[in-house]
């Protein structure tokens, strides 16, 4: 097991920056759904590209934990095969694939279709921390509308929505209100996803790194989708089985298969999948990476 | 609801401009006047009389420089405004208040739906159910005359008259006790000031609102205030009755004022 | 049957070898030298450490062969390594008045104290493509040096333009945009700190915005100085000043149309530009746009983009803007397949309308029964 790059502190970040961000971490528990703003370093990977997850994650991993990196809700695309190599190279953690093995979690729009336990931690990594950004795009403005939790600029928007479309069009990154209090947004799960965070017995830590804002549901934390009493949140749904594993009421991926638009659908998890589709045929799941 | 106290109790109220510490340009000084539940308030002069900065003090979009303003709150208690968080002073503007602009454009949202800019403000106090919203909205655009099938265009389709009959209806559907008014009918052309005016006295009578009208039209005040004040360089230099008042004018100014709008 | 693709990680190896493979070139030219980089592109360089916040010749001409000549990358590299190096402190502030500067012109007037240098610049250079004879120039140097005052001071001397810090104020605390958060509306000292790291084209766009109109007062370059200055550090157990070495900045200092009222008298106002390296335009295109985010100190109309210090800051960070930008090549089909899915079923409801509505007239319909 290796113990770091040359020159680097274990985890990489210094424990100075550690410290900083496991304050801003406690502040973010303390008040669940609220966007503490703070100094987020430069990490070896682009803004955009996780860096706000890889401080999150940087900052409490451990020796002892066991690191599993998806993107899309599969552990081989490239960015995740990227960031799961950097904490091995960095922090010497084993990793894995399997979402019941692993202690941290980071994500990047999907979690997980395995129910997360108590003592996990989930890391999401979040473009947008702010919900309203789109409604409003200065951010002293949006400041004040969540300390006075003035919500109905939202509220507002899904009422368009329903006027012009019959539905509410907002289909991932769907805002949230938790512990009754804090408008959130998610980061863009979709919408099919966000039952999972209400609560969750695990820890949920979501890191915006170009954005400089960190914030946390705490586990067994309310967290509600937005919707009206006649028109409520309504994840969507989809009706087919995944194609190798027969799995149903899973996120799935359309994959087109021929350039007549032909396509099949296979779940987005492909640790679930892999489980799935050899509990059918009897052969054993992955061994996990060490 | 304490029928003694005036809803609003505005004593010695000054705005000044600049920085305070070296010479001030009084906007408005020395301003005295309560104004009671269903009580409709004309503040009259011409540009320059400090009747736009006495409305911005007294909404709180200025900051008082001098004075006090007390509120009766609708369970009968009486605050001072200047003792205010801003969440309470919020809490009012939601539930309470209303504001009129000149420009219909600075109080709607310009490109979300008529419904929409109806429903925002029953949707920040609580409400939770689209359709209740919907109909709610519909019914407040027909009590201003905008046809109900235009509830999903944004303002930004409709004319000058509809938008501030609009902005209006967004005001008035939460059931405010105070509206402030900045000059509703300049702007537009005669006949549909005419009409918007008496939709706006319909309204006050209806609803029992108190209203503070700031205008430069003394015909404006005539047709829908009970009281005015007339200012002039920052003071009050004539109030009462607005019979009264354009009638029987006291002050020198006042008569100048009255005699130079032509008879119609 | 369908299986999953894998392979990720082989692919990324593979696309990391690849392009190392590019990096180098032809393998039969020799490799290029970083100090050969350091040494003939030092404008670009200069541009690196700028940006990448970290004076360092060698570790920037480092960066822009790694980066294979992409200047944000190379930013970017720089700014990761940035970020592990352990802080000592703060410098005393920069005397740049202290050392003879290699270059200093200033149009705002024909002659002054020291006089006007060209030093080494392109400005009167023919654009024609040409060897030049590097042997260097053939006046003799300057053996001493002639005293040259900022025109700022020239001018503040006799209060004809703003002082800084404003009279009655406190010299301000410099604030670090790397250690504390960023929160809006930011002092002038964390605007000055962002604008300094700020992407040069970006802020090159924005004060030419401000020179036709887009907001912007006419501005005069008041003093533009290139030249070594000297960094000194206040060492806590020592009590003095240790000199730590020199770096070459590019200072400019515009000044902007004066401001007056009726308690004050008239002044000019400053705009504040400074780079490391060799770095002119970004030096002058900073100080136009720090002067237009001072609109509201000199209760200026705000009605243009570079007058908009959230519109500005939020969006000059070029290590940033690439990332955010260039992210959306990483997949994204998840949430694509949930507007898909809204697509389709929206179309779908359309689709039932319609079939439940009578059916409008058919104009093609009509036109063919009427030629039929």
């Amino acid at each position: 097991m290796s113990t770091g790059l040359d020159g680097y502190n274990i985890g990489y970040l210094d424990e100075q920056t550690k410290r900083m961000i496991r304050r801003t971490l406690l502040k973010a528990v303390a008040i669940p759904g609220f966007q503490v703003p703070f100094a987020s370093r430069e990490v070896p990977m682009p803004r955009g590209w996780g860096t706000g997850g890889v401080q999150v994650t940087a900052a409490i991993i451990g020796p002892d934990d066991v690191l599993k990196v998806i993107d899309q809700g599969a552990d081989d695309t490239a960015n995740a095969v990227s960031i799961r190599s950097f904490f091995a190279a960095v922090a010497g953690v084993r990793t894995t694939t399997r979402t019941d093995e692993a202690t941290i979690i980071q994500t990047r729009h999907r979690i997980p279709e395995t129910p997360l336990a108590d003592g996990q931690t989930i890391v999401y990594q979040v473009p947008g921390p702010e919900p309203l950004r789109f409604l409003e795009r200065r951010e002293t403005e949006t400041r004040r509308l969540h300390a006075l939790a003035d919500y109905g600029l939202m509220y507002v928007k899904l009422y368009e929505d329903i006027a012009k479309y019959g539905h509410i069009a907002t289909t991932y990154d769907y805002p949230v209100m938790v512990n009754g209090r804090y408008l959130m947004a998610p980061s863009p799960i979709p919408s099919f996803d966000n039952p999972k965070m209400h609560r969750s017995p695990a820890l949920q830590l979501f890191g915006a790194g170009r954005e400089k804002r960190i914030y946390a549901v705490p586990p067994y934390t309310d967290v509600e989708s937005l919707g009206f009493e006649d028109h409520p949140f309504e994840p969507q749904r989809f009706d087919e089985p995944c194609a190798i594993c027969g799995s149903t009421g899973v996120y799935l991926d359309e994959v087109i298969t021929n350039d007549k638009g032909g396509s099949m659908f296979v779940c987005s998890d492909t640790d679930h999948c892999e489980r799935a589709a050899a509990a059918l045929t009897g052969a054993d799941p992955q061994e996990v990476i060490a | 609801m304490n029928d003694a106290q005036p809803l609003l109790e505005v004593r010695g109220v000054g705005h000044a401009y600049g920085d305070p510490s070296l010479s001030k340009h009084w906007g408005c000084r020395d301003v005295d006047l309560d104004l009671w539940p269903g009580e409709v308030l004309a503040v009259v002069g011409e540009s320059g009389s400090g009747k736009t900065t006495l409305l911005g003090a007294l909404s709180q979009r200025l900051s008082l420089t001098e004075g006090s303003i007390r509120y009766q709150t609708v369970d009968g208690k009486v605050v001072n405004l200047a003792e205010l968080s801003e969440a309470a002073v919020r809490r009012l503007w939601r539930t309470d208040w209303g504001f009129v602009h000149q420009n219909p454009a600075d109080g709607l949202r310009m490109h979300v739906s008529a419904g929409g800019n109806v429903g925002e403000p029953l949707m920040a106090v609580g409400w939770r159910h689209y359709g209740h919203v919907r109909a709610a909205a519909a019914e407040w655009l027909e009590r201003v005359e905008i046809p109900v099938d235009r509830i999903d265009d944004a303002p930004v389709t409709f004319s000058g008259g509809m938008r501030q009959r609009l902005q209006i209806a967004r005001n008035l559907v939460v059931s405010p006790r105070l509206v402030f008014m900045d000059e509703p009918t300049s702007g537009l052309d005669v006949s549909v000031q005419a009409r918007l005016l008496d939709l706006i006295r319909s309204l006050v009578t209806e609803l029992g609102l108190a209203v503070i009208i700031v205008t430069h039209d003394l015909a404006v005040a005539r047709l829908i205030s009970h009281r005015t004040l007339v200012m002039k360089d920052g003071h009050v230099i004539e109030s009462g009755l607005t019979d009264r008042v354009l009638d029987d004018p006291q002050a020198a100014y006042t008569q100048l004022l009255v005699s130079s709008i032509l008879q119609g | 049957m369908y299986v999953a693709v894998k392979g990720g990680e082989r692919a990324i190896a593979n696309a990391h070898a690849l392009l190392a493979k590019e990096g180098r070139g032809d393998p039969g030219l020799p490799r290029i030298e970083h100090r050969a980089v350091a040494g003939q592109l030092a404008v670009l360089v200069a541009r690196v450490m700028t940006e990448g916040s970290l004076y360092d010749r060698e570790l920037a001409a480092r960066a822009i062969l790694q980066a294979q000549g992409d200047a944000l990358e190379a930013i970017t590299l720089v700014r990761s390594y940035r970020t592990t190096l352990p802080r000592f402190g703060y410098t005393l502030p920069v005397d740049t008045a202290a050392l003879p500067p290699q270059r200093r012109i200033s149009a705002t007037f024909k002659d002054l104290p020291g006089g006007q240098q060209l030093g080494a610049t392109f400005d009167y250079t023919h654009r024609l493509f040409t060897d030049r004879d590097t042997s260097g120039p053939r006046a003799p140097e300057v053996v001493s040096p002639p005293e040259m005052p900022r025109v700022t001071d020239l001018l503040g001397a006799s209060a004809l333009i703003e002082p800084v810090p404003p009279a009655g104020a406190d010299d301000p605390e410099p604030g670090d945009l790397t250690r504390e958060p960023t929160i809006f509306p930011m002092s002038r000292a964390e605007r000055l700190q962002a604008l300094s790291r700020s992407d040069e084209g970006f802020l090159l766009g924005l004060a030419y915005s401000t020179q036709r109109g887009y907001g912007g007062t006419h501005p005069f370059a008041g003093e533009i100085r290139v030249g070594e200055i000297e960094v000194e550090f206040e060492a806590p157990e020592l009590g003095f000043a240790v000199p730590l070495g020199r770096i070459e900045l590019t200072e400019c200092q515009m000044i902007n149309q004066f401001r007056g009222s009726a308690d004050t008298p008239a002044q000019f106002t400053r705009g504040y530009g400074l780079a490391f390296g060799r770095s002119e335009r970004k030096a002058m295109s900073m100080s136009m746009v720090d002067r237009a985010l001072r609109a509201a100190e000199f209760g200026e109309r705000i009605t243009a983009p570079a007058q908009d210090e959230e519109f500005v800051i939020s969006h000059s960070d070029n290590v940033q803007a690439t990332g955010f930008v260039e992210h959306l090549k990483l997949p994204h089909y998840v949430d694509f397949q949930a507007e898909l899915g809204l697509v389709r079923q929206l179309r779908a409801e359309f689709r039932e309308r319609a079939a439940d509505e009578p059916a409008a007239p058919d104009p093609e319909l009509i036109l063919a029964e009427a030629r039929a």
